[in-house]
């Protein structure tokens, strides 16, 4: 087929995992079940005016051991790009952690 | 003379001694604010319950001899887009006129360890975007030393509180000149530190690789205490710097001999008014007095700076402010058709004009095939920027020039002109671009008007930006004018 010989196949795939951490990836608040409604949470998740995410050290530790695993190369440098479009969530733009 | 024009270290005296207390200054504060602030109105929100409670509290641990904050008792005013628990915190948007805060910005629990008195929240250009406070959506605040004309901005409300003597010190932001252009308008001190040398948590962002808490003071040394009490890195902010922060009370010498001043030369070329340029190269006179010598220093990308800026600054502020969905604070539209009806109108009915303006600037320069021609460009050139401070730096401990290229101009005069409104910032625009520490400083009246000299130092060298700031003070007398408008003697 033409496609074939004209493009290169680059397959990128988007891994989605749960991570065993206590607090979530960019505030302390705790990640356990169970807890009565609307406890969990913080100026910093409910993204209020004037708040700053700070990533959670574990989760990039967890997700570089997992990308070891697999043999991944692991960047020196990674950054966050925010998505800027509004959709139901919240709309900060704070993204999914990407190493 | 009022209790508020001590000298912080005579007025610590006095608080130790018992011939004064906290709830004086306060009282004396909330007095001044009742005489001038039907012409001056500075503030959007006066919390006087609340500081009235405070100055109780720090009266009573002045009796019962505890140990005193560096800004013990001092009645402060905080720029109104400075998050406060519990006190209506608006940026001076329709879009927030109901937010009341539910945690305090690093710096206001630094202010209350240093033990500060808050006294209410200051106007500002709504969300910080602009340069005369007159996009408020509340008011337009005025100029002390002519009512007629700006304050500056954004942080207008925070110069004219100080220079009407309304509070002791206030807290401002600069983003492109926020903090030292209404400092050189009405006539007072202005820091804006280096960026990541005061904690952002808290500060609600409008471009976030620009912005920077920083003091509003009366004179040089105020400033020191202010930044001594809310500098320092903050787990909270990643992009807070993890440097030692000095005794800035080291600054406080008035020496500057063998001091190497650049003089920037295009901060003093087309379009600086005659009578700012001759008041700025009259400080070179004092400098040489006092032993330092200055040459002339070619920034040579100046001219860029404010077309960059605008591109940089507008396209994070569309991003930064994306939260403003109407779906969890602030307002929210009634009666939308569906969710993106709310989005809309929420947005529509909250946002003046000058915030939508530079949303859809910064959101037109993001955008897909975009992108490499004006954000990607301009961050370049904000390289090149640093790169010509770089290279001052090599040669000059220093560099100066005028704060803004003209004195306060009138209400109204460049409201319809918002490209004559930007091109005001075109001497401390590139001040941010390049993450750099200044200071405006009064450098005498223009037509009864005050003129502020900027003094840029390297990056978190703010000891040397202070110490020639404090020398040029003590070596004159222009930060000893007043403003007649509000009552105040012209000496």
């Amino acid at each position: 087929m033409t496609v074939t010989k004209n493009y290169e196949t680059v397959i990128g795939l988007e891994v989605h995992v749960e991570l065993h951490t206590k607090t979530k990836i960019f505030c302390g608040c705790s990640t356990s079940f169970g807890a009565p409604p609307n406890t969990h949470t913080c100026p910093i998740c409910l993204g209020h005016p004037g708040v700053l995410p700070v990533v959670n050290r574990q989760a990039v530790e967890y997700a570089m051991k997992a990308a070891m695993a697999l043999n991944c190369e692991i960047a020196d440098v990674t950054k966050f790009d925010r998505k800027n479009y509004f959709y139901p969530r919240p709309a900060e733009g704070v993204p999914d952690l990407a190493v | 003379m009022s209790v508020l024009d001590l000298r912080l270290r005579e007025l610590h005296d006095r608080l130790a001694g018992g011939e004064l207390t906290v709830t004086d200054l306060v009282e004396a504060s909330l007095a001044r604010i009742r005489e001038t602030e039907p012409v001056v109105q500075a503030f959007i929100t006066i919390d006087e319950e609340g500081a009235r409670a405070q100055a109780a509290e720090l009266d009573h641990q002045l009796k019962n001899g505890g140990e005193r904050g560096l800004l013990f008792g001092l009645p402060a005013g905080i720029k109104d887009n400075i998050v406060t628990d519990g006190l209506l915190t608006t940026c001076a948007s329709r879009f927030l006129s109901n937010y009341i805060p539910i945690y305090n910005a690093t710096v206001m629990d630094r202010l209350r360890a240093a033990q500060s008195v808050t006294i209410g929240k200051l106007n500002m250009d709504e969300f910080a975007m602009g340069g005369s406070n007159e996009n408020s959506a509340f008011k337009a605040t005025r100029n002390p030393w002519d009512p007629e004309r700006v304050p500056g901005g954004s942080s207008g409300g925070s110069a004219a509180a100080v220079a009407s003597r309304q509070v002791y010190f206030a807290l401002g932001s600069d983003t492109g000149g926020s903090i030292r252009q209404p400092a050189a308008y009405c006539g007072v001190v202005g820091l804006k530190p280096t960026y990541g040398r005061v904690s952002r948590y808290g500060l609600v962002a409008f471009a976030s690789s620009l912005d920077q808490i920083g003091p509003i003071t009366k004179n040089v040394e105020d400033a020191v205490y202010v930044l001594q009490a809310i500098a320092g890195h903050d787990p909270m902010d990643s992009t807070s710097a993890d440097v030692e922060v000095p005794d800035y009370t080291a600054a406080l010498t008035g020496d500057v001999r063998g001091l190497k001043i650049g003089v920037a030369k295009e901060y003093l070329g087309e379009g600086i008014a005659p009578q700012v340029k001759e008041a700025v190269l009259a400080t070179l006179k004092v400098f040489e007095s006092l032993g330092a010598t200055w040459e002339e220093v070619s920034l040579p990308h100046t001219e860029y700076a404010v077309a960059a800026y605008y591109l940089l600054a507008s396209s994070e502020a569309s991003s930064n402010l994306a939260r403003f969905d109407g779906v969890r604070y602030g307002v929210r539209a009634e009666n939308p058709a569906n969710l993106i009806d709310l989005y809309r109108k929420s947005r529509s009915q909250g946002f003046g004009a000058e915030v939508k303006r530079r949303i859809m600037l910064g959101t037109y320069a993001l955008s897909s095939g975009y992108y490499d021609a004006y954000y990607l460009k301009a961050q370049k050139v904000r390289t090149l920027i640093k790169q010509d401070f770089d290279q001052a730096f090599e040669k000059f401990d220093i560099v100066i020039g005028p704060t803004a290229p003209t004195t306060a101009f009138k209400i109204g005069e460049q409201i319809d002109d918002p490209l004559t409104m930007y091109l005001n910032d075109i001497c401390t625009i590139p001040v941010n671009l390049a993450g750099l520490p200044a200071i405006s400083v009064p450098c005498g009246l223009a037509d009864g008007l005050p003129v502020g000299l900027q003094i840029i130092g390297r990056a978190f060298d703010e000891t040397t930006v202070l110490r020639v700031a404090y020398a040029y003070e003590q070596a004159t007398e222009h930060h000893k004018l007043r403003p007649a408008a509000v009552g105040g003697a012209q000496s």
